[in-house]
């Protein structure tokens, strides 16, 4: 079934009562800040905004929400789709809606909604004279509540002693004929002022479903098992796919919008991966972070509206990403200029990687620190000394390969020539010096000493499918139907294994490992309690999972091995 | 008694300071080292020296662990593995660590390599790392140390011997601390390159003579010394230090920051008007002084707004600051004259319209044509009162700036030749300036008043009296009240200078003032204008004179608060000291002392 298909069948994606609910993935919309979370553990809803200064610098649980009649809180359940969520409650309903990804649109019938606000230092609320409410964060922006239908009521107070608003609150309060409120949330950063006009709220959630549907086009076929999951995945790259806005230059795909709240290099590679069905977009996401490549070649580690750094090597995903791609896409729709104008920038970071990453010219590419790998054993760094790893020579075996492919396909025979032969030499350094007979391996790039870096590590190579030696294939084929170690991985780099078995044509366990995979993502991710109602005290709580754009990429590319297509 | 050795390149008649209360950094810079006392790798604090970097560290709902490391890395000498005591010397272009048995000396070869070398002792670096940072020898001498928040700082042993060493935690999987050991060589000596940088870099090919990195920074501080004007003689060395505060503040494009700006401290963002301070100091050469009041004009949103703050990483717009550059403008326009030319004024009128524009739109939101405060932070005494009955506030310091703006549109506005609009800035800030006589004086000082219901706000604060700064604008009953109550001890007057609230007790004792440069500038110029001149150079001279002995700060108290008084912050901890802002206003005080003194 195509994600379409799924979605007309079955158009809520999360709620209370589904299969999956807003603590796994939140509530928002293609290019929005603002999102709408549950919370693991007070399972309370919160309006949050998706900026984060450094890691594990976020406010997630910004402003809490909830339904409010006759001045108390009520209890209520929800439902999410594309294109709105409903908080519903015995006394009435509330609808929220993203207008665009500036503004948040929400109605009620029947009960008031009620915004809890907890301030820092510097922070305030202030009102306009035309009854909108200015509230002003440090570094997360500025919200603009904007009364359409009945009133915003707000008590903010400012202390001159702390320095900053009070805790508040906001309430969304209906008219007393009519007992329907509409408000209007804006985002923005520095100043605005409310619009002259509002598109209606059935036709802001039209667009934003049309939006959706319009985007999972490029996402392919799934088996009906693991359809919604596969729905889920599509909604949670839709609604993580950010910018252009500040130091965003053009859209990246944000890893959560909640926890790790940046976009990274190497999943823009995933996200080209799982658009499978559209090549234009996956050539776009290929190309994405190269617009903020830098002279000297090297592309950035991460990227946000308000950060960037470059303090780690982007890992080099891209060749096994055109492997894919190719693989899976139709190119006729691509030209020379595309290949060209890809070969020029990658290229630039080829080089720049086998040079800077190996400092100490040993012909042998090195991470430098356990952020350039997300899936190695981060105590393979301990010495604070470079490690080469079998993963990274595979990884580059097929970048250099690539460039080589793309310079042939844009017509540059010599330099194709070049990278060609580096990507041969690579690959039997990998063979040659990091096998040991029955794994691959990682050495301290100074001793030469094995340093341990995990399962997942020294199964990666596989996706070099038939480039590799039979035997090593087969030792690999051997370890993931013997060891249990290898069974329970979930990383999402993971999702490359079974494109590698299935290149080296090891076509059944590619399925196993695929499916196994799927199973436990859905597991991880699924809510496992019983369906109750969610009340305003604390319950029993079962843990879920976070899913992550890059889960949700991974879980796409490899549920179409499931499917037994290549 | 223990000598310590030196290099004997520093004299007694040099210029140089202590770098407890004063940074060591350079012009363009973002990094700067201090003497303290900072926490060592026993978990213990002790007297060592601090690296700094820019910008200031914005609050989290998590706190990380190297946040509550003061600095991003302390450095101490050592010999034959001891840490051993030591006393600093330094001059604008070189600080020297002299102890017992050696000495060492940094300097900064351009903006992004700090440039340390050593004689028979060695030095060990020292820092708290997060689960985002890290360090890695790079296998061809160079050793890099990264942190998520700060950038990148690349050790490059040039002579002698690094070791690194990290303290690893299993359970976060992740080196929590770091430790770097420079020490001689053969020949006694040691030299160190520590490059900064955002992105991965690479080591110089080789680096240039210590010295000529020394003779060259001393070439730039001496260059931009005399751009300022004269004081006192009796505070020549404060001028000297201030200018140099100044200097080490005025930092180069990285980032967000697209041209050279100056910040409030070594350690701090830029502020939305210290450049039209800054501008003020600068006017023996026009350009310098045009291009630094537009330096923050880079980063005005579309409607006009400044932002409170930037920094290389982070634009602020939570709030901003009082628009001064009307006052500050006048004052260029004045000094200037011709010198300022006719691209001179193009260049500043549109930002400044566009400033004039936000504060009279969106902040006037209830459309009576006279602007308001939406918080503490926009006025720029964060805990004013003022702001007691909520926001909006409408406030007479507020308009008196607007007041001045509009004056200096209108000049600006000759100047280029559009006389119908010169003149109708001039008659709007004359309604303004009528509007604030009528309306916001009560008889004995002036009033607030909420936005929308216009309920008064009577709060005694300097911002009540304020409005002094339009001098001779305001008719002769007023300037007098105002000079009456400024004159009070009971209110507003202390020996050292006007303090930002009035007079109160705490159990029957007196409360100190707190005086601030920032409230001297606001009220002296306008003193003099209308009459009080002596007591201007009075004030003038012994706040200047508390200089002497703690250099420029944000704040300076009477004296300690009574026991048991329970009172802001800012009676119990000294900010800003020697901060650029601090600097500025000090130089601006000292030179009109000088002016007033002729």
């Amino acid at each position: 079934m195509t994600i379409t298909e799924i979605l007309n069948k079955r158009p809520v994606i999360l709620g209370s009562r589904e299969r999956y609910d807003l603590r796994c993935v939140p509530f928002s919309t293609r290019g929005s800040f603002m999102c709408i979370v549950e919370d693991q553990e007070d399972r309370n809803l919160y309006l949050s905004i998706s900026r984060s200064p450094a890691f594990m610098m976020e406010r997630k649980n910004l402003v809490r929400i909830v339904p409010v009649v006759d001045n108390k809180e009520i209890s209520f359940e929800y439902s999410a789709e594309p294109g709105k969520m409903t908080i519903k409650t015995y006394r009435g309903t509330a609808e929220i809606c993203f207008a665009d990804k500036k503004q948040i649109r929400i109605r009620g019938e029947g009960i008031s909604l009620r915004f809890y606000f907890k301030m820092q230092m510097f922070e305030n609320c202030s009102p306009k004279e035309n009854g909108d409410f200015e509230i002003a964060y440090e570094i997360l922006g500025k919200l603009l509540f904007v009364p359409l239908k009945g009133a915003v009521w707000c008590n903010a107070k400012w202390n001159c002693e702390t320095v900053q608003a009070e805790d508040f609150i906001i309430d969304l309060i209906p008219p007393v004929e009519t007992m329907r409120f509409e408000t209007a949330v804006h985002e923005y950063y520095s100043n605005r002022m409310r619009d002259n006009e509002y598109v209606p709220f059935d036709d802001c959630v039209r667009m934003a479903e049309e939006d959706f549907k319009k985007f999972c086009k490029r996402f392919g076929e799934v088996p009906e098992k693991y359809s919604d999951m596969a729905l889920l995945a599509a909604f949670t790259i839709w609604t993580h796919q950010i910018g252009p806005e500040g130091r965003l230059k053009n859209s990246l795909v944000y890893m959560s919008r909640t926890s790790s709240v940046r976009a990274f290099g190497y999943q823009q590679c995933y996200q080209a991966m799982a658009s499978g069905g559209d090549i234009r977009e996956a050539w776009k996401m290929l190309l994405s972070m190269f617009d903020y490549q830098n002279e000297a070649g090297q592309i950035p580690f991460y990227v946000s509206d308000i950060s960037m750094s470059w303090l780690a090597a982007c890992a080099p995903l891209h060749g096994a990403a055109l492997d894919y791609v190719f693989n899976m896409c139709d190119s006729d729709e691509l030209k020379k200029e595309d290949y060209a104008g890809l070969y020029g920038k990658m290229s630039g970071y080829a080089g720049w990687l086998l040079d800077k990453r190996d400092r100490n010219r040993s012909g042998i590419p090195q991470y430098y620190r356990a952020d350039e790998c997300g899936w190695i054993d981060a105590k393979a760094f301990k010495n604070g000394r470079p490690v080469q790893s079998a993963d990274l020579l595979a990884l580059t075996v097929l970048l250099t390969e690539y460039c080589g492919r793309l310079a042939i396909m844009a017509g540059n025979e010599t330099e194709a020539g070049k990278w060609m032969n580096e990507s041969k030499r690579l690959l039997a350094i990998l063979e040659n010096e990091f096998w040991d007979g029955r794994k691959f391996v990682s050495k301290d790039a100074q001793t030469g000493e094995i340093v341990e870096t995990g399962v997942t590590a020294s199964l990666l190579p596989v996706i070099l499918g038939k480039r590799l030696r039979e035997d090593i294939v087969n030792a690999i084929v051997n370890r993931l139907t013997s060891e249990d170690e290898c069974r329970k991985d979930i990383s999402p780099i993971s999702c490359l294994l079974p494109i590698g078995l299935c290149n080296a044509g090891k076509k059944e366990l590619a399925f196993i490992i695929a499916g196994r995979f799927c199973d436990m993502v859905c597991e991880a991710v699924e809510n496992k309690a019983d369906k109750g109602k969610i009340e305003n005290k604390k319950t029993k709580q079962d843990f879920v999972n976070g899913l992550t754009s890059e889960m949700a990429a991974a879980f796409l590319i490899t549920v179409s091995y499931v499917l037994g297509e290549e | 008694m223990n000598t310590f050795i030196g290099s004997g390149q520093i004299s007694d008649n040099d210029f140089t300071f202590d770098i407890k209360r004063v940074p060591f950094g350079r012009k363009l810079s973002y990094m700067s080292i201090k003497d303290g006392t900072y926490p060592d790798e026993e978990g213990t604090e002790r007297s060592q020296l601090g690296l700094f970097r820019l910008p200031r560290k914005y609050a989290a709902v998590e706190r990380l662990q190297s946040m509550f490391f003061p600095c991003v890395m302390s450095i101490r000498p050592v010999y034959g593995g001891i840490s051993i005591p030591y006393e600093c010397t330094a001059t604008p272009s070189m600080l020297e660590v002299r102890t017992e048995y050696g000495y060492v000396q940094f300097c900064f070869d351009s903006k992004d390599i700090l440039r340390i070398r050593g004689s028979r002792i060695g030095l060990r670096f020292f820092s708290k790392l997060n689960a985002h940072d890290g360090f890695v020898s790079r296998l061809d001498g160079t050793h890099q140390v990264t942190y998520d928040m700060v950038g990148e700082f690349l050790f490059v042993p040039v002579n002698g011997e690094l070791k690194i060493q990290g303290k690893w935690n299993e359970e976060k999987s992740c080196n929590e601390e770091v430790m770097l050991d420079i020490s001689c060589g053969s020949d006694e000596k040691f030299e160190l390159a520590l490059h900064f940088s955002v992105c991965d870099i690479e080591r110089c090919p080789s680096y240039r003579p210590f010295d000529e990195c020394v003779d060259e920074a001393r070439k730039d501080y001496e260059d931009w010394l005399a751009v300022y004007p004269e004081v006192p003689e009796k505070y020549e060395y404060v001028r000297k230090v201030a200018v140099y505060c100044i200097w080490t503040c005025c930092v180069g494009p990285m980032g967000l920051l697209k041209n050279n700006i100056i910040s409030y401290e070594k350690t701090d963002s830029v502020f939305a008007w210290h450049s039209a301070y800054h501008a003020m100091t600068m006017t023996k050469d026009a350009d310098v002084s045009v291009r630094t009041m537009l330096s923050m004009f880079e980063y005005q949103d579309e409607f006009g707004q400044l932002p409170d703050m930037v920094d290389d990483r982070f634009i602020n717009f939570l709030a901003t600051k009082p628009p001064y550059h009307g006052v500050a403008v006048l004052y260029m326009l004045d000094r200037m004259g011709d010198r300022m030319t006719k691209e001179h004024c193009e260049a500043l009128y549109t930002p400044l319209v566009k400033l004039h524009s936000w504060w009279t739109t969106l902040r006037d939101t209830d459309n009576d044509g006279v602007p308001q405060y939406n918080q503490g932070c926009e006025q720029s005494y964060d805990y004013s009162v003022m702001f007691s009955k909520g926001l909006p506030v409408e406030s007479p310091d507020l308009i008196a700036y607007i007041i001045l703006l509009e004056e200096a549109l209108a000049k600006l506005a000759e100047r280029i030749g559009r006389t119908g609009e010169s003149e109708e800035w001039l008659n709007r800030s004359k309604n303004l300036l009528d509007k604030l006589i009528t309306e916001f004086w009560n008889g004995e000082k002036f009033i607030a008043r909420m936005s929308s219901s216009h309920e008064v706000i009577e709060f005694d604060e300097i911002d009540a009296y304020s409005p002094i700064m339009l001098g001779r604008r305001l008719p002769a009953h007023i300037t007098d009240k105002i000079a009456e109550a400024l004159s009070d001890p009971e209110k507003f007057y202390t020996p050292i200078g006007f303090r930002s609230v009035k007079r109160k007790y705490f159990n029957g004792k007196p409360i100190p003032g707190i005086i601030t440069g920032a409230t001297q500038i606001k009220v002296v110029r306008g003193l003099c204008e209308t009459g009080k001149k002596e007591l201007v150079k009075d004030i003038l001279t012994r706040f200047c004179d508390m200089t002497l002995e703690k250099l420029p700060m944000y704040r300076f108290l009477e004296f300690d608060p009574p026991e048991g008084f329970n009172g802001s912050i800012l009676y119990y901890k000294e900010f800003g000291v020697c901060s650029a802002f601090s600097s500025v206003i000090f130089i601006i005080l000292a030179s009109l002392l000088k002016e007033i003194s002729e």
